[in-house]
């Protein structure tokens, strides 16, 4: 069954314009950023920013709609002897799928079709952080919609969420920094950090490319604690509960939410 | 035989039903009415455990449903509003559910024919109109000739031939012995249709019972005029 639902819902996202516009969107802007600058270095710091700030804000808000459209469909389908948790495991696979299938057609093919002897591996870590930062912000999606029923509440908390993780967060941040910097506050600071998805995918890709400028001051902890390797083991693993506890949740809501 | 017993519904503070109980006869077309946010949809939802009731249980041959779903093989279920995939055709759409039930569908392609939807399979239900799709909904419910059918204002929004049809289709399945319960606000149809009649008012039954114990003299409309101006005068004494 879940197989069944899988391909049906991969085939009505592919027909969708915005998904198709979203490869081309990237497609065109990496090309663009090659063409313009002709330095590997730059074009993957500028795919990093990209991942950083455009990848979670698409992810939450093609999520949000994606649910919202559908739910009366879900009616339909839970009216259905099958059970909900194979209709959410189902859904929430074909989403993953497609986006991260666009993000890496559209971004990778150009970057691999280029560094296939060169920047290789760091190309592969921004594509990798790009799609789990995908799956991450896709569950979160999921968990604002399936608890939110107004569409507008729903987009709201979603736009917030991802204007929270990417400014206020950091801001918040420095100012315990300056406000307790008397105090050692290295294992803080890692702690702090695991609690924002975006800037775990930030230190596993500085990590990678070994930028100083980008790291920041986790990311120099991170560095200093765990070295690189282990530093980025770390940062995924925490990164990849960032898929799972909003995954469970989402789940949970929706296996007990009234239709 | 379908039972509700006891059943509950609360929204934060709203009781949407309180305490219900009903029974809704097999080989009979039982008629839910009521006013708008009375909770007939909630409770067609309870049944199929598409909402969750706050207390209470509902039985279907005397087996508790609550929290299962292997039980939905045997329902047909008409949503009132009917919204799809827009990219879907109908033609994918009844072999997509007929995929997921794994059953075979018996009567899919005379109801296309009886329904006139051959000409609309091929196209997307994004261009379909709103009739068009209740149609498809209706082949939906229908299609798999199961016993119990839950059917939520099912000739609404259909063009009068449409809607002729389907009260001609739901009487023949009536004849083949299966539960049927249907909501409408068209009490046109409910005169016509029903062997059965439950009336909610704000979350309790006020009337469950066969329809000609409810209509004595006159028609269906007179009878429930009757009995809500009934409550009004004991409501205000």
């Amino acid at each position: 069954m879940t197989k069944i639902l899988l391909i049906q819902e991969i085939n009505d996202l592919l027909k969708s314009r915005w998904i198709i516009a979203y490869a081309i969107l990237f497609f065109i802007l990496i090309e663009s950023l090659y063409w313009f600058s002709g330095d590997v270095s730059k074009v993957l710091v500028s795919l990093t920013n990209i991942v950083l700030i455009v990848l979670p804000l698409i992810s939450l808000l093609f999520g949000i709609q994606h649910i919202y459209n559908r739910s009366e469909f879900n009616e339909i389908l839970l009216s259905q002897p099958i059970p909900r948790k194979i209709i959410f495991v189902a859904s929430y696979l074909a989403t993953t799928i497609v986006l991260s299938s666009a993000f890496i057609l559209g971004s990778g093919l150009p970057i691999l079709l280029r560094e296939i002897n060169g920047e290789l591996i760091i190309s592969m870590t921004i594509l990798f952080t790009g799609v789990f930062i995908s799956c991450s912000f896709l569950a979160l999606a999921y968990l604002i919609a399936f608890s939110q029923n107004d569409k507008a509440k729903g987009f709201g908390i979603g736009l917030i969420l991802w204007a929270v993780f990417l400014i206020v967060y950091d801001g918040i941040f420095m100012l315990i920094l300056y406000s307790f910097r008397d105090y050692p506050l290295e294992i803080p600071a890692i702690v702090f950090n695991s609690l924002n998805p975006i800037n775990l995918a930030r230190i596993i890709i500085t990590l990678k490319l070994d930028l100083s400028a980008m790291m920041g001051y986790t990311g120099a902890i991170y560095k200093k604690y765990f070295g690189s390797t282990i530093g980025i083991i770390i940062s995924t693993s925490i990164l990849f509960l960032w898929i799972a506890i909003p995954y469970y949740l989402a789940r949970r809501i929706f296996v007990n939410k009234d239709f | 035989m379908i039972k509700v017993l006891k059943i509950s519904k609360k929204y934060g503070k709203k009781i949407v039903l309180n305490k219900i109980d009903l029974e809704f006869q097999k080989g009979a077309i039982n008629a839910l009415l009521g006013h708008n946010g009375s909770g007939k949809t909630t409770l067609l939802k309870i049944i199929l455990n598409l909402v969750r009731p706050t207390n209470g249980d509902v039985q279907i041959n005397n087996q508790s449903i609550l929290n299962k779903w292997e039980y939905r093989k045997d329902i047909g279920y008409m949503a009132q509003i009917a919204n799809f995939p827009e990219n879907l055709t109908p033609i994918k759409l009844f072999d997509l559910i007929t995929k997921l039930r794994n059953a075979q569908p018996i009567n899919r392609d005379e109801l296309i024919k009886q329904l006139n939807l051959s000409s609309e399979l091929e196209k997307p239900l994004k261009n379909l109109s709103g009739g068009t799709k209740q149609k498809v909904n209706a082949v939906l419910a229908l299609m798999f000739d199961l016993p119990i059918l839950i059917l939520d204002e099912p000739t609404a929004g259909l063009d009068p031939v449409a809607s002729r049809t389907l009260k001609k289709l739901l009487l023949i399945e009536k004849n083949k012995g299966k539960t049927i319960i249907l909501t409408s606000h068209i009490l046109s149809d409910i005169e016509q249709l029903s062997d059965f009649i439950h009336i909610l008012n704000d979350g309790n039954v006020i009337f469950s019972g066969s329809k000609e114990k409810l209509i004595t003299n006159g028609n269906l409309e007179k009878a429930i005029s009757k009995l809500f101006l009934n409550i009004k005068n004991k409501q205000n004494d």
